[in-house]
């Protein structure tokens, strides 16, 4: 975007640097009274019909303003690292300017650098000019990210080489502007104001007399070589008419400054367009951006970028939930498929489980009946076997069976020793029997003998 | 004169709060995995419950064929054991047991079962009056009951000989139900 005195220009290029949309509006000559902003009113509506009639796509504008109220001026610095060059030119500021430092923005290109110094412009501008300009800019919901005078911008549509010269004039209806270009620095800015006393003859006649003045001038401190001198005439009223009736007052070569845009008036707005944005704190570049303001576009970018990242964290981490949600249903619902089938088959198997726990109750009796089988078989056989054995000499009063060791004690009489014995042998010789054992003392009568004899039954 | 720094529009920083709904996505992940793995292990217990009951129900349907075709021989050897409920049945048995062969005869029994490894038992002693055949006889009818019992010892005094009238004290187990009382 250009700012001019009468007139707003705005081009807006894509990522070829090519214009793709253009749009310019006229403003009333008091809405800047020497370069002060005093109808903000005016100044907002002319820009709020130029954005319309530009329909732009970005919010981010590079502007240039009148190179008169910007302030030029060249230095050397001794060779030091490039990161302090900022710092120096702080200090230098003070003495280049006749503004405290608190009432200027400036900053510093690096033109050239030779084996003891660097060879630098240093532009600045008031703060109030600037500081004007930016408050109704931001209102309207534009981002400002460079400013600077516009004749440093038109120089870099010049292509002139480092120690030549150019004069670069602007003619508008409301004044024109002569510019001296040593390469790529504006080094002096000559306006030449058309005032309402001036005709317009009068005031052809003001420019054509400058710039003879200003040709004679530069040409006697030895600036303006004929061999590598040229003439560049831009603005709203340049023309090829121009071209070569400046050829024949100056005798240089004059020609109309060309850019993309083939009209004339959006030179500025694309010289300040094309030009890469670097921050205030390069060194290669003018910017004269509030470097506060700087510091909240580097805030902001900060912002974006994490906001960015973490939209994208965020999105991934979403996708991921999307996909362990999605693996939780399906896990969800075939768990709850499963559980209804096994509540089924468990209802079932509750239902039918009496003939399980019966047959299970049943296996266990079973089993219980195989093992205590033994066990029901009482001494019947045992005692039916020895009621065969007794003779009749042999009276039994009394007897006892522990099943737990299978002994038997019979307590009776004998009729006779011998009878005793026979019994005895009897037992002795018996399948059932074993460990037949009489006391000695039984057998001490010949007759009508007590006796208590014991026994085990053989399984 | 208005300060540029002023006109920017100094918002909270979005990050910190795509930052907190970043934080609230990652734990509701790790909640919803949490969640997953605890039904993937929920489904794998109910599918191990799901063959378990598979089996059960072959092993039902055996046992329904099982207790068809073995009926009889089933309510015999469960009746073998008696219950709480049905030992009544086994003392009128076992009595009209003992009735036909003796003369007198009481017996005793706890109605507290005792444990026997896996087993209960009711210990009981029988005191009757009857010569040896009878006894005999009685002995082999109580291995021919449908019950399980088991003779832990005999004490008998003989006024008449081994053979004769006699006095006949007989402890005895009978095995039951475990548990005995279904309550």
């Amino acid at each position: 975007m250009s700012i001019e005195r009468t007139s707003i220009h705005a081009v807006e290029l894509d990522r070829h640097v090519r214009a793709i949309k253009t749009a310019g509006t006229n403003i009333p000559p008091d809405t800047f009274v020497n370069g002060l902003l005093s109808r903000r009113d005016v100044f907002q509506e002319n820009v709020k019909k130029l954005l319309a009639e530009g329909k732009f796509s970005t919010p981010y504008v590079t502007v240039c303003f009148p190179e008169v109220f910007a302030y030029t001026r060249g230095c050397s610095l001794p060779l030091i690292p490039v990161n302090e060059v900022q710092e120096a030119i702080t200090w230098r500021s003070k003495e280049l300017f006749p503004f405290p430092e608190e009432d200027i923005y400036f900053d510093s290109k690096i033109l050239d650098k030779t084996d003891k110094e660097y060879r630098m412009i240093v532009v600045a501008v008031q703060k109030k000019l600037l500081d004007q300009l930016v408050a109704p800019l931001l209102e309207l919901g534009l981002k400002p990210l460079r400013f600077e005078p516009d004749a440093s911008a038109l120089v870099r549509l010049l292509n002139i080489g480092q120690n030549q010269h150019a004069l670069l004039v602007e003619v508008n209806p409301v004044g024109a502007y002569i510019t001296l270009v040593e390469g790529e620095k504006a080094v002096f800015t000559t306006v030449i104001n058309n005032t309402p006393e001036d005709t317009p003859a009068t005031y052809l006649s003001n420019i054509d007399q400058t710039l003879s003045d200003i040709a004679i001038f530069y040409r006697n401190k030895g600036l303006l070589q004929e061999s590598s001198t040229q003439v560049f005439v831009t603005g709203e009223m340049s023309s090829e008419e121009w071209t070569v009736h400046l050829k024949q007052i100056l005798k240089y070569p004059v020609k109309l400054l060309a850019s993309p845009v083939p009209r004339q008036n959006f030179n500025k707005a694309y010289a300040a367009a094309v030009q890469k944005i670097a921050p205030p704190v390069d060194v290669y570049s003018i910017n004269l951006l509030p470097t506060e303001m700087q510091s909240d576009y580097d805030a902001e970018r900060n912002i974006l970028f994490y906001k960015t990242l973490m939209f994208r964290f965020c999105l991934i981490a979403f996708i991921i939930c999307l996909v362990s949600a999605g693996a939780y249903v399906i896990a969800a619902v075939r768990r709850q498929q499963t559980d209804n089938l096994v509540k089924s088959i468990r209802k079932m198997t509750q239902s039918q489980q009496g003939n399980t726990q019966a047959l299970l109750l049943l296996n266990a009796q079973a089993k219980n009946v195989v093992a205590l089988s033994s066990l029901r078989i009482t001494p019947a056989r045992k005692i039916e076997s020895l009621t065969g054995l007794l003779n009749d000499q042999i009276n039994i009063s009394q007897w006892e069976y522990d099943d737990a060791k299978l002994s038997y004690k019979i307590t009776g009489s004998a009729q006779t020793r011998g009878a005793l014995l026979d019994f005895k042998d009897a037992l002795d010789n018996s399948a059932d029997f074993a460990n037949v054992t009489l006391p000695l003392e039984s057998l001490q009568s010949p007759v009508n003998i007590p006796f208590v004899i014991t026994f085990i039954a053989k399984k | 004169m208005e300060q540029p720094k002023k006109q920017i529009n100094r918002k909270t920083n979005p990050a910190y709060l795509l930052g907190a709904v970043f934080a609230a996505i990652v734990a509701i992940n790790i909640l919803f995995i949490m969640l997953f793995q605890s039904e993937v292990k929920t489904y794998r217990l109910l599918n191990e419950e799901k063959k378990t009951l598979d089996q059960d129900q072959m092993i039902i349907a055996a046992s329904a064929d099982i207790l068809e075709k073995y009926q009889n021989e089933i309510d015999v050897i469960s009746g073998v054991f008696p219950s709480e409920e049905t030992f009544p049945e086994f003392i009128q048995a076992f009595e009209n047991t003992v009735k036909g062969h003796a003369d007198e005869y009481q017996f005793r029994f706890s109605s507290t079962p005792q444990p026997e490894g896996d087993k209960l038992y009711l210990p009981m002693t029988l005191s009757l009056k009857t010569d040896m055949t009878r006894l005999l006889l009685l002995f082999e009818a109580l291995e021919h009951m449908p019950y399980m019992t088991h003779i832990l010892g005999v004490a008998a005094k003989n006024s008449g000989g081994l053979s004769g009238q006699g006095q006949y004290d007989i402890g005895l187990k009978v095995y039951v139900q475990n548990p005995f009382s279904a309550k």
